[in-house]
């Protein structure tokens, strides 16, 4: 076969990369999955060895957490659509969007930030409250992460580096939005909702 | 010029590995950094097995002055720690990283870069971790590192700092070889080898690097959770605000189980590769092999309480796990039968390779048996702690992964290098290893029966255990002496070696059609494959493409199943930035252990040096199909 005039731009499953970010969202994801087993683990040990009632600390609000679902789903959303800009060549169309990208993402963090010095206890005050901090900052982490990446996206495709068929960066980069997207909401579900719950 | 000579001096060009030592810390090249892999990891080898070897010269003789209690401790925590996370994972990554490309028939792996950043950030793991036990703070727990021993509270040094740190870091590395490891396998074969047609061994490093993705976060998040606990004073595992001691030993033997079977499935890989070669026949039941590999691996993730039977765990989960242990046993079993079949059915010629598998079987169905023996929960509480134990794992340890992977390094040194290990020194090197191995372990067993605990530095000449342990250690010297042969063989190698050629052994993969030792580029033209076992094939192996560039470094991508041809990919080239990231990385674990701020800072550092990896190189062509 005759592979001469095959195009070499892939920035979909044909090309490695898309497989690699795919491996890094399933160890992450491995990660996020074996903390909150953890954490089920816990609240069962200590509740059914009767140590400590669960969570043994007040509550945190779910405004500001909240609030971030409502952000990062734009940040995923503006990531989508700037992959669908940027399949029409529109470049510069994408780059706004990743810095509208970038910025939403930092309201995420400026919430976090003022959820995290609102929090009722500190990280030392139990095994429910030393969760809700890592876990928090963690994804605190990925967030920082993600805007750090985009800005660098954001900037190349200014400079004029991304065309329609040259746009791996993005679609990489997008795909690992959705991973910072979707991963907040488990973590979200058990650290804020499911204490709310006493069977 | 040809266009033969053409295309190879601009493949040549195309693949080139930089000069010098700045040129030697950007080389991406699988088979340099499979073989530094390899290199590196049987050096940690050596060293760890010069503690073992110190740690029997302790136990000689009863109350024995050798080593302090402190030192000992230290002692036998790397000892095992290095030999699980700095030669069992390593060495069969290592392998696999030399071999998967070549036996697929690839010109690299999926990210080269992310190769060289693995076994560097392997390579600095590795040398902090008997660098600290220069220093005398190297962890003193044991490898399993069990909390509450392991908290602040009750080990005040940075021994403990040290392992948490240091553990998550070196696993970074073993997690992205497994992905690169997978990816290559499922994308970059030749056209026409579906699954089907995939070699044995690339099987099992596939199923290794799929277990290596789910098992290692278990102790990834062990140790930030005890690193935040030591470091920043978190709670997970403090049990009186909510934490959990034995939280500690689910996660880490969540990892810890499987781990014997990530380092054990390559190791049978090896064995299913080179007792076909040497009997000349294909592989008795390859499929059954690998669907034995296949549900070994997926079984392996319910065996790990059975390390906790004796911690107080309600009898009914004691009874499933002892179950799921037990059930281990069959597809193992369905292995060796095979081996056995094919040997049986064969014309066995019993070179130094051979041999090594055949003294794996061997040893490696006492380790089971006694394996069987320990999966049963009343046994276990019997032995439980004691030298039973310590027999038990180094008979399927060193059995099952020792003996198979250095059959492999003699079935593929003429690869690595061109040329043959001396068979008559080889000989020596093995039945000296079997022979020390045997004498250093077997009377383990019964010290284990005669109540002599693991982990102590001396014990009272009453105790009657002097005998046995001196057996043991003229053992542990004679298995020594076993090694250092391997040494002298290589050496000797070196000089009068015998030169190889592309296949010596007349062997059927693909990795025997590339030179030995192969060129940076591997192959002139990916092969199309058509069978199991395409070198023993009456037809010529014949191009798959016509058309791919050679003057930059272009792979042929397929389709996961059927192996049909799907697209062309261009991979990187040459960079520092993958040894530049390690070391932001090293700086944000190991910074850690004095400052949480290290990591802090260096998380910058390493956005920097991402950034620097993935930067286009000027001038940018057209950025679409002209």
């Amino acid at each position: 076969m005759n592979v001469e005039k095959w195009t070499r731009y892939h920035a979909d499953l044909k090309h490695p990369y898309w497989w690699g970010i795919m491996g890094l969202i399933v160890i992450e994801s491995t990660v996020i999955a074996i903390f909150l087993a953890s954490y089920f683990y816990l609240w069962i040990v200590n509740s059914s060895t009767s140590r400590m009632a669960w969570p043994g600390v007040e509550i945190p609000s779910i405004f500001y957490p909240s609030v971030n679902i409502g952000l990062l789903l734009f940040c995923g959303w503006s990531m989508w659509y700037g992959g669908v800009l940027i399949h029409k060549n529109k470049t510069k169309a994408f780059g706004w969007l990743a810095v509208a990208c970038c910025v939403v993402a930092c309201g995420v963090l400026w919430l976090r930030w003022l959820q995290m010095l609102n929090l009722p206890f500190s990280y030392d005050q139990n095994a429910y409250a030393s969760f809700v901090w890592v876990l928090s900052s963690f994804h605190f982490m990925h967030v920082l992460a993600g805007i750090l990446g985009t800005a660098v996206i954001g900037w190349f495709s200014f400079k004029g580096y991304y065309t329609e068929q040259r746009n791996l960066g993005v679609q990489i980069d997008t795909i690992y939005w959705y991973y910072i997207v979707a991963s907040w909401i488990p973590v979200y579900f058990v650290i804020y909702i499911t204490p709310r719950f006493q069977w | 010029m040809t266009p033969e000579e053409i295309k190879i001096q601009e493949l040549e060009k195309a693949w080139i590995n930089p000069p010098g030592f700045i040129g030697w810390l950007r080389i991406v090249n699988q088979t340099n950094i499979g073989i530094r892999y390899i290199n590196t990891s049987l050096i940690f080898f050596f060293m760890a097995g010069i503690l073992g070897v110190i740690m029997r010269a302790q136990l000689a003789a009863p109350e024995n002055e050798l080593v302090g209690p402190e030192m000992f401790n230290q002692i036998f925590t790397v000892h095992g720690t290095a030999m699980m996370f700095l030669f069992a994972i390593p060495m069969v990554e290592g392998l696999g990283a030399y071999l998967v490309p070549l036996m697929i028939g690839t010109r690299d792996l999926s990210f080269p870069r992310l190769s060289s950043f693995s076994y560097f950030v392997f390579l600095i793991g590795g040398v902090t971790l008997f660098g600290s036990l220069l220093l005398q703070v190297a962890p003193n727990a044991g490898w399993f590192n069990y909390v509450p021993l392991a908290l602040k509270e009750w080990s005040v040094g940075k021994n403990i700092d040290v392992y948490a740190t240091v553990i998550t870091f070196i696993e970074i590395s073993a997690l992205a070889a497994a992905v690169e490891l997978i990816v290559t396998i499922l994308k970059q074969r030749a056209p026409g080898m579906s699954m089907a047609k995939m070699p044995v061994f690339v099987w099992s490093i596939l199923v290794m690097a799929f277990m290596i993705v789910f098992a290692m976060p278990g102790v990834v998040v062990g140790s930030v959770m005890l690193a935040l606990d030591r470091l920043v004073g978190t709670v997970f595992f403090d049990a009186s605000v909510g934490g959990d001691s034995l939280l500690w030993q689910h996660l880490f033997w969540w990892f810890g189980h499987p781990e014997v079977y990530i380092a054990f499935l390559p190791a049978a890989g090896v064995v299913s590769t080179v007792i076909p070669v040497f009997c000349r026949r294909p592989l008795y039941g390859h499929t059954a092999v690998v669907l034995s590999m296949v549900a070994i691996g997926i079984i392996s993730f319910g065996l790990w309480v059975h390390h906790m039977f004796t911690t107080g765990i309600p009898d009914q989960a004691n009874a499933f796990f002892s179950v799921a242990s037990a059930m281990i046993a069959i597809p193992s079993g369905i292995q060796i039968y095979c081996w056995i079949a094919t040997l049986w059915t064969g014309r066995p010629k019993f070179t130094t390779a051979l041999l090594w598998c055949m003294g794996f079987v061997i040893v490696f169905v006492v380790g089971g048996l006694t394996g069987v023996m320990v999966a049963s929960v009343p046994f276990d509480k019997q032995t439980h702690d004691t030298y039973f134990v310590v027999a038990h794992f180094h008979y399927v340890l060193i059995g099952g992964v020792v003996f198979p992977l250095f059959g492999g390094v003699y079935y593929w040194w003429p690869k690595f290098t061109g040329k043959l290990l001396n068979e008559t020194l080889g000989k020596w090197n093995f039945w000296m290893v079997l022979v020390g191995f045997n004498v250093a372990f077997f009377p383990m067993h019964l010290l284990g029966f005669m109540g002599m605990p693991r982990r102590i530095y001396t014990y009272l000449e009453e105790m009657q255990w002097g005998p046995l342990n001196l057996l043991s250690s003229i053992g542990a010297y004679v298995l020594t002496l076993g090694f250092l042969i391997f040494i002298v063989n290589i050496i000797w190698t070196h000089f009068k070696g015998e030169k190889a050629g592309p296949n010596p052994w007349n062997a059927s993969t693909l990795e025997w059609y590339a030179e030995s030792p192969p060129r940076n580029y591997k192959f002139l033209e990916i092969p199309q494959v058509n069978s199991l076992n395409p070198l023993w094939e009456k037809e010529e192996l014949k191009p798959a493409t016509i058309g791919m560039r050679t003057d930059r470094r272009e792979i042929l991508i397929t389709e996961i199943l059927t192996g049909k041809l799907q697209a062309v990919a261009i991979l990187p080239t040459n960079t520092i930035w993958p040894l530049v990231l390690s070391i932001a990385t090293g700086m944000a674990f190991i910074g850690s252990i004095f400052s949480p701020w290290w990591f802090v800072g260096s998380f910058f550092l390493v956005f920097l040096a991402i950034t620097g990896w993935f930067w286009p190189s000027r001038p940018w062509d057209e950025g679409r199909d002209v």
